[in-house]
């Protein structure tokens, strides 16, 4: 190490550790930026004058440690053990100091001085931790200083260590480090230090070597056969978790007896946790929040269901007695006040319920409890063959089930992924929450939240048919593994945000509706059309009662039939079908139900002319139908097999039909 | 005292933990589980993954895309995997060691 020349101080830390704040406050305009010799990895020099002296700063690259894992580990720690640095200032952040004092960890044993800066103090303050800087000094034998790597009033605590470390050359005491070293991996770690060079290599200590062999640091273990050792290397079997052990209880030998935890965790919120992440207690309470959550849900969607329900007097029939007097044809007036008028009270009826659920379910997350759900059903997760993170998937595809077969991304395994994506379309999407809901309050008033709990149970059985019939071929269970998952603090709301979220996801879907409903609705009403006012000259007529003696099989007439099939393309289609094939003011219509029921409305209409248990038997089939058309295509894409796509299209659809049989008959006893 | 090697074999157990239920099983705080799940994910032995409850990521035109809400994700550990070869075979065969190295290339 050159003594007259130039002092250069080497920064070592971390990514996030506040590396590069320092360096910027350290250098200001005075930097120079390039890469590395021969590297693609950026080399970042400056320089600052203290006392008249001026001093060059290398601000090596971020690195977790200074093992041979990356370009950026192995040029950080061969500028260090060549010896370039007087001082290496090594950061640590203060407020995880468990985590970050790896690297120092890791240093222990390269022979330069070094300096520790615990930055981010003013975080680890927030957080009630108060350290010993004293005592952590004497232990390390090196100059420790708290800090604040982003506020400038700090620096000028710095430059005086600096200098005094430049004059002392104070090496990190790695004495108890070693005897951890001792400790965890007996006579292992002193056989593999009795062959090391007596001086080490470079700047690194025999030690240093020793650690690393241990962890088959294949650079090391390069350098050690270029160098006459005193005996052949043993081979050593768990090296890389004994040294890391060793390291890990220095660390936290360190941790407990220098850092002070003032603040007392919440009792209160501790003793709920306790509850919310046990595995009987914890599922217990997940229902329940679940089912509040529904209830609060629904009385949210109340008033815009009530608007939309009374859209259709509110402005249909003002709107048909007007267009009547100024001679408008009847047919393009009923096109406009029953199919049009109904599409947007639909609409309006499904952007409620989305609104209730959006802003129950984001307010759950929002204040950290839907994190614990998650969690008290992996368990659950594991027996349907699934990984437990899988549960996301089955939250997104609670919202879309587009989104929920992207969401199984996360899961590596392939035959878990399309275990999974098999088993979100069980789960209906935001949808099917808004258009079961709007059917289920027209055919069985306040009974539609017993109709809604009973989708959810069945849920749950198909799930868990559906993980038998697939699991064993695509799951295996030697494939499950466990998890550890850290649960996010619990905190307010942000109202704000939530109900701007809740407004543009309600928003978005009665477009969404408004838009498909309004296709589907002209496209049947065009397929329902006859020129000659005869019921069976329309095209849909002929094949509806072609098709009728299959669909009364399954308890479904021809019309809930083609709505069924219809509610594979988008599930908001149904309404748009039922509403074409019984409101149409059409000729099928008249064909197939009663004049009388026509003028009443919608609701009304639909309910005197579909029997309860076929109505149930239909909510249940379109339920479980395949969820839509892009649903599917999104399968393909993420499966990546067209075989595994319509396998499970298939299964979908023909479970879906036994099941509306299986409802249908059980209906008839109950209605 | 928490290990790295009692961290891994929880998570061989093939349950769901989190890091305060295993901290309390251990008796030692979350914050030393958290520590000692980073220093395993150095060494290539457990993975970390980020989740949220919105989206997958590719939810373009999806019903419950997020806004641009800023997602809070929920971050889970879990045994590496690698190749054909998961943490928990290696845990199985006496070979934690190899992972080191050769896993992170």
């Amino acid at each position: 190490m050159a003594k007259d020349r130039q002092p250069v101080i080497a920064l070592l830390g971390q990514p996030n550790s506040g590396k590069s704040t320092l360096f910027n406050n350290l250098t200001g305009s005075h930097q120079h930026v390039g890469n590395w010799p021969g590297k693609t990895v950026e080399k970042k020099e400056g320089e600052f004058t203290y006392n008249g002296r001026k001093w060059l700063v290398a601000d090596l690259p971020g690195s977790y440690s200074l093992s041979a894992n990356s370009e950026e580990e192995i040029i950080t720690r061969d500028y260090i053990a060549r010896g370039k640095a007087d001082i290496v200032c090594i950061l640590a952040d203060a407020s995880q100091l468990e985590r970050s004092l790896y690297m120092l960890a890791d240093f222990a044993g390269i022979l330069v001085p070094a300096v520790l800066l615990l930055n981010m103090m003013d975080v680890a303050k927030t957080q009630g931790k108060e350290i010993d800087v004293k005592k952590l000094e004497n232990k390390l034998k090196i100059p420790v200083l708290p800090f604040v790597a982003a506020d400038k009033k700090e620096y000028t605590k710095l430059y005086p260590v600096l200098e005094r470390q430049l004059k002392e050359k104070r090496m990190l005491d790695t004495n108890a480090l070693e005897m951890e070293y001792k400790k965890m991996s007996g006579e292992d770690y002193e056989e593999v230090l009795s062959c090391m060079p007596e001086d080490g290599i470079e700047q690194y200590s025999p030690m240093w070597l020793a650690v690393k062999y241990m962890e088959e640091d294949r650079n090391i273990v390069d350098k050690l056969k270029m160098n006459s050792l005193k005996k052949e290397l043993p081979i050593i079997q768990e090296g890389g978790l004994l040294t890391g052990e060793s390291k890990f209880a220095w660390i936290l030998e360190l941790v407990k007896s220098t850092v002070i935890y003032k603040r007392k965790k919440n009792a209160v919120l501790g003793k709920f946790d306790r509850i919310a992440t046990s595995p009987v207690l914890g599922k217990i309470m997940a229902v329940g929040v679940i089912f509040l959550g529904l209830m609060l849900s629904m009385i949210l969607a109340m008033p815009l269901m009530l608007l939309g329900g009374s859209l259709p007097n509110i402005i249909g029939s003002p709107l048909a007695v007007f267009l009547s007097n100024i001679g408008v044809h009847e047919i393009l007036i009923s096109l406009v006040c029953d199919l049009g008028v109904n599409v947007i009270s639909f609409a309006t009826s499904m952007a409620g319920f989305v609104l209730g659920i959006t802003f129950v379910f984001n307010l759950i997350e929002e204040i950290g409890y839907m994190a614990r759900i998650s969690f008290v059903f992996d368990g659950l997760m594991a027996k349907l063959g699934l990984q437990g993170k899988s549960i996301m998937a089955f939250f997104m595809g609670a919202g879309c089930t587009i989104g929920g077969a992207a969401g199984t991304r996360v899961i590596d395994n392939w035959g878990q992924r399309v275990l999974a994506i098999a088993l979100v379309w069980a789960v209906p999407c935001g949808a099917t929450w808004a258009v079961m809901p709007t059917l289920a309050s027209m055919f069985f008033g306040s009974g539609a939240i017993l109709v809604m709990i009973s989708l959810i149970v069945f849920m749950f059985l198909f799930m868990w048919i559906t993980a038998r019939i697939f699991g064993n071929h695509l799951a295996p269970k030697e494939q499950r593994m466990g998890m550890i998952m850290e649960m996010p603090p619990y905190h307010k709301p942000r109202w704000g945000s939530l109900i701007r979220i809740t407004l543009m996801h309600a928003w978005d879907i009665f477009l969404r509706a408004l838009r498909v409903i309004t296709i589907v609705t002209l496209v049947f009403w065009v397929l329902s059309f006859s020129p000659d006012g005869e019921a069976s000259s329309s095209l849909i007529y002929k094949v509806g009662v072609a098709i009728e003696p299959v669909t009364k099989v399954f308890g479904l007439s021809w019309q809930t039939f083609i709505a069924f099939l219809m509610s594979a393309l988008s599930k908001e289609a149904v309404l748009g079908v039922l509403n074409t094939l019984y409101m149409g003011g059409s000729t099928v219509f008249d064909a197939t139900v009663s004049k009388g029921a026509a003028a009443e409305g919608f609701a009304a209409t639909v309910t005197a002319a579909i029997p309860k248990a076929e109505a149930l038997a239909f909510i249940f089939a379109t339920t479980f139908n395949v969820p839509c058309v892009v649903a599917l295509a999104s399968t393909h894409r993420e499966t990546h097999s067209l075989k595994w796509t319509l396998r499970i299209a298939a299964y979908y659809t023909v479970m879906a039909l036994l099941l509306s049989c299986l409802v249908y008959h059980v209906g008839l006893f109950i209605f | 005292m928490v290990t790295l090697k009692i961290v891994l074999e929880a998570l061989q157990e093939g349950k769901a933990f989190s890091t305060e239920l295993l901290a309390q099983k251990i008796g030692e705080t979350p914050e030393a589980v958290q520590s000692a799940l980073y220093i395993l994910e150095q060494m290539g032995k457990v993975n970390k993954v980020y989740m949220n409850l919105h989206c997958g990521g590719d939810c373009k035109g999806c019903i419950s895309h997020c806004f641009g809400k800023d997602i809070k994700a929920v971050v889970r550990w879990e045994l590496a995997v690698y190749g054909e070869k998961t943490a928990k075979e290696d845990l199985r065969d006496g070979k934690l060691n190899s992972g080191n190295q050769s896993n992170r290339q």
